[in-house]
């Protein structure tokens, strides 16, 4: 999957001015009759991508992704920016004359057609010779393991047919560029799954296609794209490859979204800018379960052992001495090189994964640098239990909770229990903080400016 | 369900039975009585004839059941047409644009069809566009009669059209022209064919306007039934009114026989 052209996070053309496969420069949309201070669905969009790329669109609802979709297929008119396909500008050219392949949220198949003529309407609109048309849905039927079925009518195909046949019938034009509106998003979750296998294989088999797809479910980005944008509000806020997205993330928002991060407001402390020694690593915890779990787990990165505390992975990160805002200190890197701790005034916020979070036991000596608080929640998910903890004393001072995802095995509190959670080392993440995030969305904050690629 | 007992069921159905066989079955036996009758003096009709009949078949009344028919298959496709054309056109229009095509294509079915007789006669009566005189202007009239009715139907399917559709048409290539003939109306064939039928039904029935601007060599059945019962003639009328029910359910019949064949693809 892992393409040449995915590796530079930025999209900066790569190969002597060979042009992008898609290119969009500060596009932006604004939905006619929308009021001029209402936030446009897209909002100043720069992105390239390069062809046998593939980059996912992630974000939430709302978030602008799909309208980008939108922007490239042509489905929208850009009121601002503009759109280049292999270098040409097709800004306000309708769809037809875009030449791409485009599968839509819930597969848009024509009900009148069967399936063997769904699969050939591009053909036709094309005007190919019928024995061409006949041989080329053939191949297509083929590819998606759908020969049997050439005779039926959409509405007697299950949902992952229809997929399937959607993306035959796009690919059947031979598009340059395929793209796909929450591809997943109409399944079931085992057919999910499935289909999420078959794009993956499709993948491969497409070296030169360039895929654009709009999902909100980071799994999927996760497994299928070389570089992910995250969207927010109709602004890219991050674009970067899946694990720098994952352990390095410049926002908060990024942090939240992409793998569920706790986010702990706190200030750097002035003395001691780089970190010796912390909480984190406290040698009950580290000795037993930290360090056999550090890096094994889903992150899948190199291994970071408590001898390594506080510097993390990348090595070159500085690593500070966080003072939370609920209490205690942690030790936390800088993802972003380009983060100046003084442009903050200190204050800043801390990412942390709720599987990097551990249960310090209640006598433990590190008990006096833990995070303390108050079990709201217990959910039982398989695999392990998960924690709500309000954090602070009381757990009501704070008005702040954590989500703790405890490993498989560990003794599990019960709620209304008061007990003391310790950090991973290396897996506290520092990141500008963002007032936007959980509380009011008023104005557009620091993760929003200037996050155009 | 409204009512749950059984006897309450039932007391509901057979008052509406007798609802409608007061409101329909009534006046059309009546008029199958009568056409049959060579008398009517007691509560029943006497002395049964085929007479009426035949003369409703006679070669003057045939002229005029073609010419109800020509009238009314112009004027319905013709109001299918226009009216399948305004609903996708104030379809794809939206905002206030779609809503002054909506207002204009429903006036008719709010206008008397004396009026719109009344309007075209005089508007048609002199140059420079002189109808008066001519079975066009008894087209026109049944065309502009049926118009909502025929837009009405078509533009409630064509608002539940998926726009994705198109959108995927036209990703695929297809020009505007081919989205419309390969999907668009492909898709409204069905609400298109009971437009057809609907409007091919009123304008078979249609009176009020026609017999306001029907020149004498452009009689519709209707207005001949109109002349029969004026003058008198209550079983003449009638058995032209048999004929004509007959002709019309022929037809409706055949336009449902080709929807029924589009439903199926």
């Amino acid at each position: 999957m892992s393409h040449a052209a995915a590796r530079r996070a930025d999209g900066a053309e790569l190969d002597g001015g060979r042009p992008a496969a898609v290119e969009l420069r500060r596009v932006s949309v604004r939905y006619p009759g929308a009021p001029a201070g209402v936030q446009p669905a897209l909002a100043d969009l720069s992105l390239r991508i390069e062809a046998g790329e593939t980059v996912a669109l992630l974000g939430p609802s709302g978030s602008g992704k799909s309208t980008a979709l939108k922007a490239i297929a042509g489905f929208e008119q850009p009121s601002e920016g503009t759109v280049l396909l292999a270098g040409r500008d097709v800004t306000g050219r309708p769809p037809a004359e875009r030449g791409l392949g485009v599968v839509v949220q819930q597969y848009a198949l024509f009900p009148h057609l069967r399936v063997a003529d769904n699969v050939a309407y591009g053909l036709r609109a094309r005007r190919l010779p019928r024995a061409q048309v006949r041989a080329r849905v053939a191949e297509m039927l083929e590819m998606v393991g759908m020969e049997s079925h050439a005779r039926k009518l959409p509405r007697e195909l299950s949902g992952g047919q229809q997929q399937r046949i959607a993306i035959a019938r796009a690919l059947a034009i031979r598009p340059d560029v395929l793209l796909l509106d929450e591809p997943l998003s109409a399944l079931d979750a085992r057919m999910r799954q499935d289909m999420l296998e078959e794009l993956v294989r499709l993948r491969g088999e497409l070296p030169d296609v360039a895929m654009v797809f709009v999902t909100h479910d980071q799994s999927e980005a996760l497994a299928l794209a070389d570089r992910i944008g995250v969207m927010r509000d109709g602004r890219l806020v991050d674009l970067g490859t899946a694990d720098e997205l994952y352990h390095h993330p410049r926002h908060a928002f990024t942090a939240s979204f992409l793998g569920g991060s706790n986010l702990l407001d706190g200030v750097i402390e002035p003395l001691g800018s780089v970190f010796e020694s912390g909480f984190e690593g406290a040698a009950p915890v580290s000795s037993q379960a930290v360090s056999s779990q550090t890096g094994s787990s889903q992150t899948g990165s190199s291994q970071t052992g408590p001898a390594q505390t506080g510097l993390g992975r990348g090595g070159a990160s500085p690593t500070f001495r966080v003072r939370l805002d609920a209490g205690g200190s942690v030790g936390a890197r800088v993802a972003d090189p380009g983060f100046e701790a003084s442009s903050t005034g200190g204050a800043i916020t801390v990412a942390v994964r709720p599987h990097a979070l551990r249960l310090l036991p209640p006598n433990g000596a590190d008990r006096a640098v833990g995070l303390r608080g108050i079990v709201q929640s217990v959910q039982w998910r398989g695999a392990g239990h998960r924690l709500r903890v309000a954090l602070g004393r009381s757990g009501r001072d704070a008005g702040c909770s954590v989500v703790v995802d405890l490993e498989p095995f560990a003794a599990v509190p019960e709620v209304g229990d008061s007990i003391t959670i310790g950090i991973v080392p290396g897996e506290a993440v520092i990141v500008p903080r963002d007032t936007t995030i959980g509380g009011l969305r008023a104005v557009a904050g620091p993760a929003s400016a200037g996050a155009t690629a | 369900m409204l009512l749950h007992s059984r006897s309450a069921r039932a007391a509901v159905k057979v008052a509406l039975v007798v609802v409608l066989a007061l409101l329909l079955g009534v006046p059309l036996l009546a008029v199958a009585l009568a056409a049959f009758a060579g008398s009517w003096n007691g509560v029943w009709p006497s002395d049964p004839t085929l007479a009426h009949l035949a003369d409703a078949l006679s070669a003057d009344n045939l002229a005029s059941i073609s010419v109800s028919l020509q009238t009314a298959l112009v004027s319905s496709i013709g109001a299918v047409a226009v009216g399948a054309w305004a609903a996708l056109a104030a379809r794809s229009a939206r905002g206030r644009a779609a809503r002054v095509i909506d207002a204009v294509f429903h006036l008719p079915a709010a206008v008397p069809s004396v009026v719109v007789g009344l309007g075209l006669l005089t508007a048609f009566s002199r140059p420079p566009l002189t109808l008066n005189g001519t079975a066009a202007i008894v087209v026109i009239a049944q065309t502009t009669l049926v118009l909502a009715f025929a837009y009405n139907t078509v533009a409630g399917a064509a608002e539940g059209l998926d726009p994705v559709l198109e959108q995927a048409a036209g990703s695929l290539g297809a020009s505007p022209v081919r989205v419309l003939f390969t999907v668009r109306l492909p898709l409204l064939l069905p609400s298109i064919g009971a437009a057809l039928g609907l409007a091919f039904a009123l304008c078979m029935g249609e009176l009020g306007a026609t017999i306001m601007v029907y020149p004498a060599s452009w009689r519709t059945l209707p207005v001949s039934i109109f002349a029969l019962a004026d003058r008198g003639s209550l079983f003449l009328a009638a058995a032209d009114t048999l004929v004509l029910i007959a002709v019309t359910v022929a037809v409706l019949g055949l336009i449902a026989r080709l929807r029924g064949r589009t439903m199926v693809r």
